[in-house]
């Protein structure tokens, strides 16, 4: 008896350390306090101003190893980076506002206009819808922030850019292109239909009398929700799209969501959901590593907190996911909690403006990694600061 | 997967009465051995289940984890222990003892009555908020007492009808482990 006990429960010790090294390690996040997200927002805005270029680029990408920063750059990302400090000025801080205000003129200097609609250029005359879509959104945060309306015509104008992007069916084009005086044909962007569409709720939300930006905004928004996956090839729908979730929570307070894009932000809330337990399991010793690979970069975990921190906001709204505030929130706040925790510590940089305050992977930061885990956090102060908010 | 046959068809799938019986038949001694023997094994058994439900909190607490990840796990679990019934009809057992209440330790209550598979499916139900301790371990009673029946009168000469039995909950002891698996996955 006891050797096949023994067997039986040494066959039990193996399989039990097998799920705990693999699906059922543990998922190690708390909630940040409200001071923890207020520094690590502050240190992650403080990190794209202080090593913001006289002209208005931010550090685009910085190798800790080498101590290099890399040489590239992304008009798109520009965009995302402005945007998301105007985001954090409208939400009542607006420290780092001269670093989004040289990083739209930066931006503004590269428009092209034609036909009564602007866009954000590249250096070979081609422009991408989604740097336009961001900086309509940065934009509109900075009316938000300063009440100043000057920039309401180039919003309308870089709005008229996306309406021109637009399919009948709500599908958004990716690259305007001189060669083809107008739109390429069939190229779309996973990133950049969802940044269209939140720009779109944004100018239908600020310009309400201007019903054009809501009539598209909702063509989009079904397309999102019962096309995009499909029609673009995503294997694992759906697409975990932070943008998307965005758009719809701004466009569930101008207009009732249909049934089928309330399902679609129900899959975009479990997708999110699962993608932030995952990294949670991931440990920083080296065993970890092996089964379960290094933690996410900011940029991903800020966009997965961003999608969750959004879909709360509509949850709030649409009482067809009520059911789903309290997990939510549960799971956004795990996930703002690891950005606090993964972040460069004033320490831990010694003194170097490049380390302080950013998110590294593998050595190398970029500047959506502060930007993505900047709008999270943002997202994870507004959720510790609702009455509703914390499960 | 909250009402109380659904919980009771996932919990049957875990505990796998036909392939308990179908391991019972081969053990050796008469009625009265084996009915101690049952009674032992279906102690340890409604004892880890009861344990585990009623510890459910605790025991994700210091694992560290949700419900809806153990879930992941209890679904794994299910497939790979679904995958051997059917395969085999019964689990394998080793060094079978003469007595009857060894008997009932091993093989009938570790590991048929008490199985992973059982203890996990008690955990990811009893963890989840929606369904709670006490109305997983009210399905699981039953059948462990349907496991016990099906163990004390199981004989040699029903062993094939059993194995068949047991093959048939094995697979779909793998569907339930991938429906747990997707619930766990879809799950925020």
């Amino acid at each position: 008896m006891l050797r096949g006990l023994a067997t039986t429960l040494a066959v039990w010790a193996v399989g039990f350390a097998a799920l705990r090294l693999t699906i059922a390690g543990p998922e190690v996040c708390e909630a940040p306090t409200q001071t923890a997200v207020a520094a690590s927002i502050d240190a992650a805005a403080a990190w794209l101003a202080v090593n913001q270029a006289e002209d208005g680029r931010f550090l685009y990408e910085f190798d800790r190893a080498a101590g290099r920063p890399s040489a590239e750059y992304n008009e798109v990302r520009h965009a995302g980076v402005t945007m998301s400090l105007y985001q954090l000025a409208a939400a009542g801080n607006p420290a780092y506002i001269d670093a989004a205000e040289r990083g739209l003129q930066r931006a503004l200097g590269r428009l092209m206009r034609r036909d009564g609609w602007a866009a954000v250029a590249e250096d070979d005359g081609t422009a991408k819808l989604g740097a336009s879509a961001l900086l309509t959104a940065a934009l509109v945060f900075r009316r938000e922030a300063t009440a100043d309306p000057r920039y309401d015509a180039l919003a309308a104008e870089l709005g008229r850019f996306l309406l021109l992007m637009q399919e009948p069916n709500g599908r958004m084009l990716a690259y305007w292109s001189p060669a083809y005086e107008g739109p390429v044909p069939d190229l779309t962007s996973r990133y950049y239909t969802g940044e269209a569409f939140w720009a779109l709720t944004l100018l239908a939300r600020t310009f309400p009398e201007e019903r054009v930006w809501l009539d598209a905004a909702r063509r989009t928004a079904r397309y999102l929700a019962a096309e995009r996956d499909e029609a673009e090839g995503f294997a694992f729908a759906p697409w975990p799209d932070q943008w998307a979730a965005y758009g719809f929570a701004e466009l569930v307070q101008l207009a009732p969501l249909t049934d089928a894009e309330v399902a679609y932000l129900r899959s975009l809330a479990e997708r999110f959901g699962i993608l932030v337990r995952f990294d949670a399991q991931r440990g920083e010793d080296e065993v970890s590593t092996l089964f379960r690979g290094e933690g996410a970069r900011g940029a991903g975990l800020g966009t997965w907190v961003e999608g969750l921190g959004a879909l709360w906001r509509t949850a709030l709204r649409d009482d067809r996911l009520a059911d789903l505030r309290e997990p939510i929130a549960e799971r956004a706040l795990c996930g703002a909690g690891l950005l606090v925790e993964r972040q460069t510590t004033e320490a831990e940089a010694a003194g170097d403006p490049r380390l302080a305050g950013a998110w590294f992977r593998e050595d190398m930061t970029r500047m959506d990694d502060q930007q993505h885990a900047l709008s999270a956090l943002l997202a994870a102060r507004a959720i510790l600061s609702h009455p509703e908010g914390v499960p | 997967m909250t009402a109380y046959w659904e919980l009771a068809v996932v919990l049957a799938a875990a505990v796998n009465p036909a392939a308990i019986a179908a391991a019972a038949s081969e053990l050796p001694g008469p009625l009265r051995t084996r009915a101690w023997a049952v009674a032992i094994a279906w102690a340890i058994g409604a004892g880890l289940m009861a344990a585990a439900a009623y510890g459910a909190d605790r025991l994700l607490a210091g694992l560290e984890l949700s419900h809806e990840t153990f879930r992941i796990a209890a679904g794994a679990v299910l497939v790979v222990t679904g995958a051997r019934e059917t395969w085999r009809g019964s689990p394998v057992v080793i060094a079978v003892p003469q007595r009857g209440w060894e008997q009932g330790i091993y093989p009938l209550g570790v590991p048929l009555f008490a199985s992973p598979s059982g203890a996990m499916a008690a955990v990811a139900l009893a963890g989840d908020p929606a369904v709670g301790p006490a109305k997983a371990l009210s399905a699981a009673i039953p059948v462990l007492l349907a496991a016990a029946a099906a163990a004390l009168f199981a004989r040699d000469c029903h062993r094939g009808g059993w194995r068949a039995a047991g093959q048939l909950v094995g697979a779909l002891s793998v569907a339930v482990g991938v429906a747990f698996v997707v619930a766990g996955v879809r799950s925020v």
